[in-house]
């Protein structure tokens, strides 16, 4: 240590050093000592976790959630399925029959009578096309006119 | 041992036994530093056990190597400080409560004339105020550069030297001024 770091012997110098050389001397006790290396190894064991994380593949990976937010979510998702499953039952009861396929089907309603706009070559046919998915209802609607020859 | 620039490559990759040489390093000096700050030797302990915490996480993104060290060590410390004052107030405890050191070989008599000048000089540098306070603690007790202290502390070096002086002087008063009251 240069003598820059201490202070000059004379004068209250001397006497500021005297002070201060019960302190320089001071060690901390064992159970500090203790704490230091148990409050290392916690940390050390946090950031090594962390690091194991970021080596995991992404959809091994985990994050921490507030609760109150996974909460919100869960009811979210809830609440969207009673809603997808509630609104097509609604519409089938309004629309015609349920599609005869037990998993997934296709239903063509042809207009009773097509509209023959030209010749009786040529026919303008009106169609809807509906997919139903059992237990969700129709996920995909079309409809529109065809030429038919 | 001093801390190079191989220990600090180590102690960024988180090897226990680099961590191991920081604490024996340190671990005086900070509890020193802790203790001179606030007067109270449990807050002493739990922020320097805070503060090797926060090296753990923070050494990784250090710039520099063995030379930057004791700044940065002790900028952790500065902030692990700032942060207790900022969500203070606790009541401290006296210094008198903090355990025996585990040096058993000095006698009952010398422990207490030693613990007696322990208070004294700790109840002498918190009569100083901050940021004169960490400044003399930093550079007479724990012997850190001027540089080293303006990194720590965030200052520049112009008053870090003006907060030596000025404390030295004001550290001077007060012990004359206790002479006087005697």
């Amino acid at each position: 240590m240069n003598d820059s770091q201490h202070l000059d012997h004379n004068g209250g110098d001397a006497e500021l050093e005297t002070l201060l050389r019960s302190l320089r001397a001071l060690e901390p006790p064992l159970e500090t000592r203790l704490l230091n290396r148990a409050a290392i190894s916690e940390a050390l064991a946090q950031v090594q976790s962390r690091r194991v994380q970021r080596e995991l593949p992404w959809w091994r990976r985990t994050i921490p959630v507030p609760v109150p937010l996974a909460i919100g979510l869960a009811a979210a998702v809830m609440a969207a399925f009673v809603m997808v499953r509630e609104l097509p039952r609604n519409d089938r009861e309004i629309g015609s029959s349920p599609p005869s396929s037990e998993t997934q089907g296709q239903m063509i309603v042809e207009e009773p009578s097509p509209i023959h706009l030209t010749s009786a070559v040529s026919t303008l046919q009106y169609y809807e096309r509906q997919t139903y998915l059992v237990g969700v209802g129709p996920i995909q609607m079309e409809s529109g006119y065809q030429i038919e020859e | 041992m001093d801390i190079n620039d191989s220990i600090v490559q180590r102690l960024r990759q988180g090897c226990p036994a680099a961590y191991e040489t920081l604490v024996r390093q340190f671990e005086g000096p900070l509890y020193r530093f802790f203790l001179c700050v606030h007067g109270d030797h449990h807050l002493a302990q739990d922020q320097s056990a805070e503060t090797f915490a926060q090296l753990v996480r923070a050494i990784p993104n250090m710039k520099g190597g063995g030379q930057q060290l004791r700044g940065f060590v002790f900028a952790v410390a500065r902030n692990v400080q700032r942060r207790h004052w900022r969500r203070k107030t606790v009541d401290l405890v006296s210094l008198t409560d903090a355990p025996e050191t585990c040096d058993d070989r000095a006698t009952p008599l010398a422990e207490a004339v030693r613990r007696e000048e322990l208070l004294r000089a700790v109840e002498t540098i918190r009569q100083l105020d901050e940021p004169a306070r960490s400044v003399l603690v930093l550079r007479f007790v724990d012997g850190l550069s001027m540089d080293e202290i303006s990194h720590a502390l965030r200052m520049p070096i112009g008053t870090v030297k003006s907060h030596v002086h000025r404390g030295r002087n004001r550290l001077k008063e007060i012990l004359a001024e206790e002479e006087c009251g005697t």
